[in-house]
């Protein structure tokens, strides 16, 4: 008996509340794909770099879904509160037709092992086939050779979900048998009275959301502030938290005293009056101030994925892009020199020999000199000159540790210029200028160019030919943040420090040329000096798995965070409007347009869902500022691809988060219509 | 002329197996400006049939025409506008909207048919009449049974609609109120023409119309006139109506 009616409620519920089975469905089967990622990987070949980073990845993906599960489950039990809430009548009604509380009980321990066993279920095989996909995909990015295309089920993942997700309904379970045994028939018998404001005041409403706005204020500012992030940091990163938790606070008073002021503005204009607008504003009102507590943290969560989203795509983008730009030749290789000579041949001589010829291997190439200026070429405290306090830090932590500063001569920079296709120079015989290849230490260089430093070489006096520094992106085997270039004339007496040779292979099989080019490389370098090297093939996969590793992670949890965000806003809304069904009657029974009737449902519904997303945008804007601060000097963000990531940031926000808004939409329309 | 002609109405609930005859081929006119009773006993198909004429619920067959239109055959969206034009309505269980306080729900009549003007003195202005000036910041849940009775018989009256439909108006109010209620009826009926169809249980509201049509079984069982008669002629009438039916009306 008990069963039958359990599969009679779940079908009943499902109607109403599908969109949120769909979603823990849908979640369960996401947790899957991303945990049967390691299964993947074993079934392709795969370099060691690419297992490397694979194994870094499925490490990540099980740390991150503790945090996934974590939001699941707090989606589950969240609906599932929700749900006996909405039922205590029913309930009431089994115990007043003589069930026990304890059958009850059990009546709602078979429907939740039901719902949670059909999930799991459909979960891990929409999982399963969403999995092989994602094989396809990494297949692709990592652009591996697949033999031949084999089904993989991961029955490690498969535990997992289940594991995780049993402890979960676990959970549910015994929260629900809390608050069965908690209520009185009586309180489940009598109809809910109708909701109030969660503050009623609205003297103290006013000062708690000037507050609120405030206290975001103060956040907004710590982050986006360099100098202030920077005095906030000084002593530990943990500091952080300090704006976050400003932040999530000033959140939770706006939405708690938002409800009172607009009653406060809107029930004395006008239009309040005109046509539905006093009833869909209650409703409004009583919906967003019975969920203070779950509006808020939908925000933040809304506002986490906005941040997690952009900034994975936005560094995506950044690699991708910026790929070609910084790697425009196949190979980098500098020999650093113990002993400082100008003898290119020497030092070379080891890959232009019978075994191995570079000139003859490379398709084109270069070979240049680095020179090594002494302290008394180059002070960076006199450098800066007066501006010296703005930088004290800087300069002195440099000072200490004894940085080293390069230059290279004019006719070598013009030369890798022309390999590189990039801007040349020139310079007359007493001028110097400085190339950047980050900005690392833009601010600090550009201040000793405009106080016109003038540099001292072997007699030479040059001075800057530029104010700033000019940025540049060299593929250098060392890859110097700062390169002085000094006119030819001005290094007839110094040997080189380093000498690189840059260029392509000639052969189009890049993987060949470049182990027979490294093995050649092995007997090159003579007792006290070394080598260093950057190979764009060996950019080119680290690239990879850096995308990878973004990408997945920044959508795994962004998009669960949507789903899970959307789906408690759906769920709100159907039973919201479950509950005003009479009201809904009334108006139509009125003689209430239908019209009018289904605008008043949309723009309720729009309101919950814009509602949160609005300040959540609000918040993106200092976080993302502050993501770009924390990467800024770094070229993983630049303005166009942080253009492009957000692009497509909005692009997967559309899809899911406007998807679920229609989808509640027509329910909720359904619902009114239907009875 | 007739404002309102049934002609062989039908209303059957349920499916074949059990079948309820709600209204049992029933016919009548009301003329424009005619304030007419209804009485019958419980389970009579008193709401029913009013539910049918204000479009609420469809006839099984049969037709109803309001106006000479015949609103059986009226589209979803013609129904509402039919209804929010020509219909006031006070229904036997209120029907106002929790959420909304006694203002509110009044205004919410003017403002679906758009006619916000002067709102806010003919809410007043009403409110005084029907003594629920106190309670109109009230939310239903904070109002008594009769409060919300006046509330929605506001709602109802304050469009000045062409007909009028209420389902024990009178059921949830003391004498006084009972009366406030049923002079403000007569005085839209007298003055702004209004046709007014009333349910209802007790003699003494019944006795303010014109004629009482008494239903059984979802039938026409009798009616009369109130003719040149005064109220309490009228009232001693029906009552007479009632002894002389016996049983059935003597358990209401
Ligand atoms: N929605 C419905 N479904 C099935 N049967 C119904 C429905 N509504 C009314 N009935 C039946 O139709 C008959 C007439 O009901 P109606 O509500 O019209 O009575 P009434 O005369 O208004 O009674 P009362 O004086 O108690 O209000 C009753 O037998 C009732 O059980
Ligand atoms: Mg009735």
């Amino acid at each position: 008996m008990i069963s039958k009616l359990a599969f009679r409620n779940i079908k009943k519920s499902i109607k109403d509340y599908g969109i949120y089975f769909f979603t823990v469905t849908l979640g369960i089967a996401l947790f899957y794909v991303f945990n049967a990622v390691e299964s993947q990987s074993a079934m392709m070949y795969i370099t060691k770099s690419n297992k490397a980073i694979i194994e870094l990845l499925v490490q990540v993906i099980s740390g991150v879904s503790l945090f996934v599960s974590g939001v699941l489950g707090a989606l589950i039990i969240y609906a599932n509160q929700l749900l006996i809430k909405r039922r205590k009548k029913e309930f009431g009604i089994y115990q007043i037709l003589g069930m026990g509380k304890g059958q009850v009980s059990c009546l709602l321990f078979f429907e939740t092992l039901l719902v949670g066993l059909i999930s799991l279920g459909v979960g891990l095989l929409l999982g399963a086939l969403l999995s092989q996909l994602m094989g396809i995909v990494l297949v692709n990015l990592f652009e591996v050779n697949l033999t031949k295309f084999k089904f993989v089920f991961s029955i490690s993942a498969m535990w997992k979900s289940i594991f995780y997700f049993g402890i979960m309904y676990v959970v549910v379970m015994v929260f629900n048998m809390i608050i069965m045994s908690r209520m009185r028939i009586i309180e489940m018998l009598r109809k809910k009275e109708n909701t109030k404001l969660p503050v009623k005041n609205p003297i103290i409403a006013l000062l708690v959301f000037a507050a609120g706005v405030g206290i975001l204020a103060r956040a907004y500012y710590y982050v986006v502030d360099f100098n202030q992030l920077a005095i906030l940091l000084r002593g530990d990163m943990a500091m952080i938290l300090i704006p976050i938790g400003m932040g999530i606070v000033s959140t939770f008073m706006i939405f708690y005293s938002l409800t009172t002021i607009a009653v406060l503005i809107f029930s004395h204009t006008k239009s309040y009056y005109k046509k539905l607008n006093a009833f869909t504003f209650k409703q409004i009102s009583s919906q967003i101030g019975t969920m203070v507590t779950a509006i808020s943290s939908i925000c933040i969560m809304l506002f986490l994925t906005i941040c997690i989203i952009s900034t994975a795509l936005t560094i995506r983008e950044s690699l991708n892009s910026g790929f070609a730009e910084s790697n425009p030749v196949d190979i980098s290789y500098g020999i650093v020199l113990n002993k400082p000579t100008n003898d290119i041949d020497k030092v070379l001589a080891g890959i232009k020999g019978k075994n191995y010829d570079y000139t003859k291997e490379f398709s084109r190439y270069c070979v240049v000199k680095t020179y090594e200026f002494t302290k008394q070429d180059f002070n960076l405290k006199t450098f800066v000159g007066k501006r010296y306090p703005e930088f004290k830090n800087m300069v002195d932590t440099s000072m200490k540790y004894g940085a080293k500063w390069h230059a290279i001569s004019l006719s070598d920079y013009n030369k890798l210029a022309s390999l590189y296709h990039i801007k040349k120079y020139q310079l007359k015989d007493d001028q110097y200028m400085m190339i950047r290849t980050n900005d690392l230490q833009k601010e600090l260089f550009d201040a000793g160019l405009s106080e016109g430093f003038t540099l001292n070489i072997d007699g030479h006096r040059l001075t800057p030919k530029y104010t700033e520094t000019k940025s540049v992106s060299l593929m250098n085997a060392d890859n110097e943040a700062m390169l002085t270039i000094l006119p030819d004339s001005a290094l007839t007496k110094r040997k080189a420090y380093q000498i690189t040779l840059t260029g392509d292979y000639k052969e189009n099989n890049k993987k060949h040329a470049e182990r027979l080019f490294m093995a050649a490389i092995r007997n090159v370098v003579k007792d006290k000096d070394y080598s260093t090297y950057t190979s764009k093939l060996q950019n080119k996969n680290d690239n990879v798995g850096t995308t990878v590793l973004v990408t997945f992670v920044g959508l795994y949890l962004g998009i669960i965070f949507l789903l899970a965000s959307a789906a408690i806003l759906a769920l709100k809304s159907l039973s919201h409007t479950i509950d005003s069904q009479e009201r809904y009657q009334i108006l139509k029974k009125i003689g209430t347009d239908p019209k009018d009737i289904s605008r008043s449902l949309f723009v309720q519904n729009l309101f919950l869902f814009v509602t949160p997303l609005l300040l959540a945008i609000i918040h993106s804007v200092a976080g993302m500022k502050f993501v770009t601060i924390l990467f800024g000097a770094t070229n993983f963000i630049n303005t166009s691809s942080l253009i492009r990531g957000t692009g497509i940031m909005v692009l997967i926000y559309s899809v899911f988060y406007g998807g679920y808004f229609i989808i509640t939409h027509m329910m909720n329309m359904n619902i009114i219509k239907t009875r | 002329m007739n404002i309102l002609r049934i002609e062989n109405v039908e209303k059957y609930y349920g499916n074949k197996s059990s079948m309820t005859k709600a209204i049992d081929d029933l016919s009548c006119n009301v003329d424009q400006g005619e304030f007419v009773a209804i009485m019958g006993a419980s389970g009579s198909g008193k709401t029913t049939l009013l539910n049918c004429i204000s479009t609420i619920d469809r006839v099984t067959s049969g037709h109803i025409y309001v106006k000479g239109l015949d609103i059986t055959t009226l589209k979803s969206k013609q129904l509402s506008h039919f209804r929010r034009e020509e219909l006031g309505f006070i229904f036997q269980d209120f029907n106002l909207i929790d959420t909304l306080t006694a203002y509110e729900n009044i205004a919410l009549a003017l403002s679906i048919q758009r006619k916000e003007k002067d709102m806010k003195d003919r809410i007043r202005s009403l409110a005084r009449d029907l003594d629920i000036e106190d309670v109109l910041n009230n939310y239903p849940y904070e109002m008594s049974g009769g409060q919300k009775q006046r509330v929605a018989a506001a709602r109802a009256l304050i469009t000045s609609p062409s007909l009028i439909l209420a389902d024990e108006p009178t059921g949830a109010l003391d004498s006084t109120s009972s009366r406030f209620l049923l002079e403000k009826m007569l005085m839209l009926n007298k003055d702004y023409k209004a046709t007014i169809l009333m349910v209802t249980h007790d003699a003494f509201s019944a006795s303010y119309a014109n004629r009482v049509i008494f239903i059984k079984d979802g039938k026409i069982f009798h009616e009369i006139y109130k003719g040149e008669d005064d109220r309490k002629t009228f009232f001693n009438k029906i009552i007479d109506v009632e002894t002389m039916l016996g049983g059935d009306l003597n358990d209401l």
